[in-house]
C-alpha cells in the first residue's frame, strides 16, 4: 500500500444506499480503502476494533448497535467520523456545533464530495476532536425521552416473554430480585424495581400502598385492620392480600 | 358528524332499543318493549287487559251465578267486563291517538295527559252506570241483596266508606287507566335521551381513537427515519437498479396514498375490508423489502372468504410496523415477517409474525398499540383482544375479533 492510501469504513444496513455510497466513494475518493463494508452496527463495531480505520462513514440508526457508539470506537481508535443521517434539524444542529462531519440521507454527490475534502485536511491535521461530548448530546436528542408513561409490561412467563397491557395489571409486588406483575388471569415477573414502575404509571390508576407493592386503585375490594394493627388490602380478582403503609391506609380512608 | 340534539322522531311501530325497555320477557308483558302510546303497546297491553278482565268479571259472574243462577250472572260478567275494559283502554286508546300525531314534544305531553284525564272521566260514566246496573242485577238474588243491607248505618261511616270508595277507584284508575303508562312515557323520554347521550359519546371516543391512530400512521410516514431513507434507497435504486427503483417509488406512492386520507379523518376513502387493509400492509412491506435489499422476506396469507369482511382501518398496519421497528430493523441478517388471517370458531383471528429483535422484558409506552387495542374494544367489545408475546425466535402480535360482531 503506498503512504497516502486511506483505511475507511462503511456502515449502512440498507442494502441499496450502501451499494450507493460505496460506489460514489470509490469515484470520490480513489485513494480511500474500504476495508470494511457493513451491513449492522455489531459488524462495523467488530471490524473497528479489528481493523482501526482512519475514516468512518456512518449510519446511525443500525441493527445492533447504533453509529453513535461506533464513532466512539473509531475515535478512540484515532479515526475520524463522518455521519450519513436521515434525522431532522435538531440532530443537525447538535453535529454542526460540534464540528462534526455529517452527511443528510438522501446523500448528494456534491456534498459528499465536500466531506470528503473535509476529511483529508482533518486526516493532514492530525488527532480528531472529542466526540463524547457530541454523542452525549445526540442521544439525548435522538432517543424518546424514557419517562413516558408505561402503556405495556413485557415480562417473561416460562420460556417466553408476554406483553401485558397494564390497564389489566391489578398489582405489583416486589420480591427479593424481582417485581411480580399480576392481572386476573396471570402473573409474571419483571425487574424493573417498584421505584421505577411507580415513577411511570398513572398515578390515578396505581397507588404505592407499600413499599413493596403498588395497586390498581379501581380494584380494591376491602382495608382490613389486624389485631396487630397492620392493614390488608384485598382487591377484586385476587386472592393475594397486600400489606399496607400506615400512610397509604390514610389515604383510603380519606376516600 | 351530524349533531342530534333532542331527538323525538324514534319509530313507533318498533321495539326499543335495550337500554330504553325496562319490562320483562313474559308473553302478555312483551307489549313494554314497545314505545308506550304505540299501536303494537296498546294492541299488546289491550290483550293483557283482556286476559285480566275476563278473569276477574268471570270469577264475580260465576260467584253471582251460582248464588241467584244464570240471568243475574250474566249481567254481572257482562256489565264489568265491559266496565273494566272500557276503564283500562279508553285513556291509552286516545294517548295512542294523540301520540301517532308525532307533536313536539311540549304540545304531546300536554296532549298526552288530556287524553288520559277524558279516557278516565269517559271511563267513570260508564263505570257509574255500570255499577247502578250491576247493583240491580245483585237485588234479584236474594242472599245477596240481605247481605247488602249491612251496610254502614251512622252518617260518619256512610261518609267514610265513600270516601275510601273514592280512593280506591282513583287508585284504580291511575293505575289501569292510563296513569301508570303516562308515567312510563315520561320514563321512556328520560332513558331514550340517555342512551343518545351514551351513544354519542361512545361515537366520539371511537372517532377520537380513531384519529389518533390515523395520527400516529402520519407521524410513522413523515418520520424522518422513515421518509429520508426511503427517499435515499429510491435515489441510490435510481442509477443501479432502474426497474427496483421504479417499484419502489410505486409502492411509496400506494402506500403515502392510502394512508392520506388521515388528514380528513375519513374511514371511507381508506380500505374499509380486510382485504384492503391486507393490500396496504402488502405495499409498505414491499417497500420495506425493497428498501432492506432483500434482508426483509415476507408472506400475507388470507382466505378469500374473509377479504370481503369490513374491517376498521390501520389496525393491521400499526402492528406490521411495529414487526419492522422493533422487530426487523434493530436486528441484523435476515428477517421474515407473517402476516395471516384466519378464521375458526367464528373468531377472526389476525396475526403479525416476525422473527427480529423479540420482546425484551420491562416496561414500554406504545402508543399505537394501546390506540389498537382500545379500538379492538371500541368496536368489538370485551370479547376482542390483542395478545403479544415471544418465544423460541418469533414475535407474534395476534388480533382476536369474535365474527358475528363484525356483521353489524
Amino acid at each position: 500500500m503506498s503512504d497516502n492510501t486511506v483505511r475507511g469504513l462503511l456502515a449502512e444496513d440498507e442494502a441499496p444506499q450502501r451499494i450507493r455510497l460505496e460506489k460514489l466513494l470509490k469515484e470520490i475518493w480513489p485513494e480511500l480503502d474500504l476495508v470494511a463494508v457493513c451491513a449492522s452496527g455489531t459488524e462495523a463495531q467488530q471490524a473497528v476494533r479489528a481493523l482501526r480505520p482512519q475514516v468512518a462513514f456512518l449510519d446511525i440508526r443500525m441493527p445492533g448497535v447504533s453509529g453513535l457508539d461506533v464513532a466512539r470506537d473509531v475515535v478512540a481508535g484515532g479515526g475520524h467520523v463522518a455521519f450519513i443521517t436521515g434525522y431532522d434539524q435538531y440532530a443537525v444542529d447538535a453535529f454542526a456545533t460540534n464540528a462534526v462531519d455529517y452527511l443528510l440521507k438522501p446523500v448528494d454527490e456534491g456534498r459528499l464530495a465536500e466531506t470528503v475534502g473535509r476529511l483529508r485536511q482533518r486526516l493532514a491535521q492530525g488527532r480528531p476532536a472529542d466526540m463524547e461530548r457530541l454523542v452525549d448530546t445526540l442521544r439525548q436528542a435522538l432517543q424518546p425521552p424514557p419517562k413516558d408513561a408505561i402503556r405495556w409490561i413485557s415480562a417473561t412467563v416460562g420460556d417466553s416473554v408476554r406483553m401485558v397491557d397494564v390497564n389489566d395489571v391489578l398489582f405489583f409486588r416486589a420480591s427479593e430480585k424481582y417485581v411480580r406483575v399480576v392481572t386476573a388471569n396471570d402473573e409474571l415477573v419483571i425487574r424493573t424495581p417498584l421505584k421505577e414502575l411507580a415513577a411511570g404509571l398513572d398515578p390515578e390508576q396505581f397507588w404505592q400502598v407499600h413499599r413493596s407493592a403498588i395497586v390498581r386503585v379501581a380494584a380494591v375490594a376491602k382495608l382490613r385492620r389486624n389485631e396487630l394493627g397492620h392493614y390488608r388490602l384485598s382487591l377484586q380478582g385476587s386472592r393475594e392480600k397486600l400489606p399496607v403503609s400506615a400512610a397509604a391506609a390514610r389515604r383510603f380512608r380519606g376516600m | 358528524m351530524k349533531l342530534t340534539g333532542e331527538r323525538t322522531d324514534y319509530r313507533l311501530d318498533e321495539p326499543l332499543p335495550a337500554g330504553v325497555v325496562v319490562g320483562g320477557s313474559a308473553r302478555l308483558l312483551r307489549y313494554r318493549q314497545y314505545p308506550v302510546f304505540s299501536w303494537p303497546w296498546l294492541r299488546g297491553r289491550t290483550l293483557f287487559a283482556l286476559v285480566l278482565v275476563t278473569a276477574w268479571a268471570s270469577l264475580n259472574g260465576v260467584g253471582v251465578g251460582l248464588l241467584g243462577g244464570l240471568v243475574p250472572g250474566l249481567q254481572v260478567w257482562l256489565h264489568q267486563f265491559f266496565a273494566f275494559m272500557l276503564m283500562t283502554t279508553c285513556g291509552p286508546a286516545l294517548a295512542t291517538l294523540v301520540r301517532h300525531r308525532r307533536w313536539s314534544r311540549r304540545r304531546e305531553g300536554l296532549a298526552l295527559v288530556a287524553a288520559v284525564l277524558v279516557g278516565m272521566a269517559l271511563s267513570a260514566g260508564v263505570d257509574a252506570w255500570a255499577a247502578v246496573r250491576v247493583t240491580q242485577a245483585l237485588e234479584q238474588v236474594p242472599a245477596l241483596a240481605s247481605a247488602g243491607d249491612i251496610g254502614p248505618s251512622s252518617e260518619l261511616a256512610k261518609a267514610a266508606s265513600a270516601f275510601i270508595n273514592l280512593l280506591v277507584l282513583a287508585v284504580l284508575y291511575a293505575l289501569f287507566g292510563g296513569g301508570w303508562a303516562l308515567r312510563a312515557w315520561f320514563g321512556e323520554r328520560a332513558r331514550w335521551q340517555a342512551l343518545q347521550h351514551k351513544k354519542m359519546l361512545a361515537d366520539l371516543k371511537a372517532q377520537k381513537r380513531q384519529s389518533d391512530l390515523h395520527l400516529s400512521a402520519l407521524q410513522a410516514q413523515i418520520e424522518p427515519h422513515f421518509l429520508f431513507n426511503t427517499l435515499a434507497s429510491l435515489r441510490a435504486l435510481i442509477a443501479s437498479d432502474p426497474p427496483a427503483a421504479e417499484q419502489l417509488l410505486d409502492a411509496m406512492t400506494d402506500y403515502l396514498r392510502a394512508a392520506m386520507p388521515a388528514v380528513n379523518h375519513s374511514d371511507k376513502t381508506i380500505g374499509a375490508t380486510l382485504g384492503e387493509q391486507l393490500d396496504l400492509c402488502a405495499r409498505y412491506l414491499e417497500l420495506m423489502r425493497l428498501r432492506l435489499g432483500g434482508r426483509l422476506q415476507y408472506k400475507i396469507s388470507a382466505g378469500d372468504n374473509l377479504r370481503s369482511l369490513e374491517f376498521p382501518p390501520l389496525l393491521i398496519l400499526t402492528l406490521v410496523e411495529n414487526a419492522i421497528k422493533h422487530g426487523i430493523e434493530p436486528h441484523a441478517g435476515d428477517g421474515h415477517i407473517e402476516l395471516a388471517a384466519r378464521q375458526a370458531d367464528n373468531v377472526l383471528t389476525i396475526e403479525v409474525r416476525d422473527n427480529g429483535a423479540g420482546l425484551q422484558p420491562g416496561t414500554t409506552s406504545g402508543v399505537g398499540l394501546a390506540n389498537v387495542r382500545a379500538q379492538l374494544q371500541t368496536r368489538f367489545g370485551e370479547r376482542a383482544g390483542l395478545e403479544l408475546s415471544s418465544a423460541d425466535g418469533w414475535t407474534v402480535a395476534a388480533m382476536h375479533i369474535p365474527l358475528e360482531a363484525t356483521d353489524e
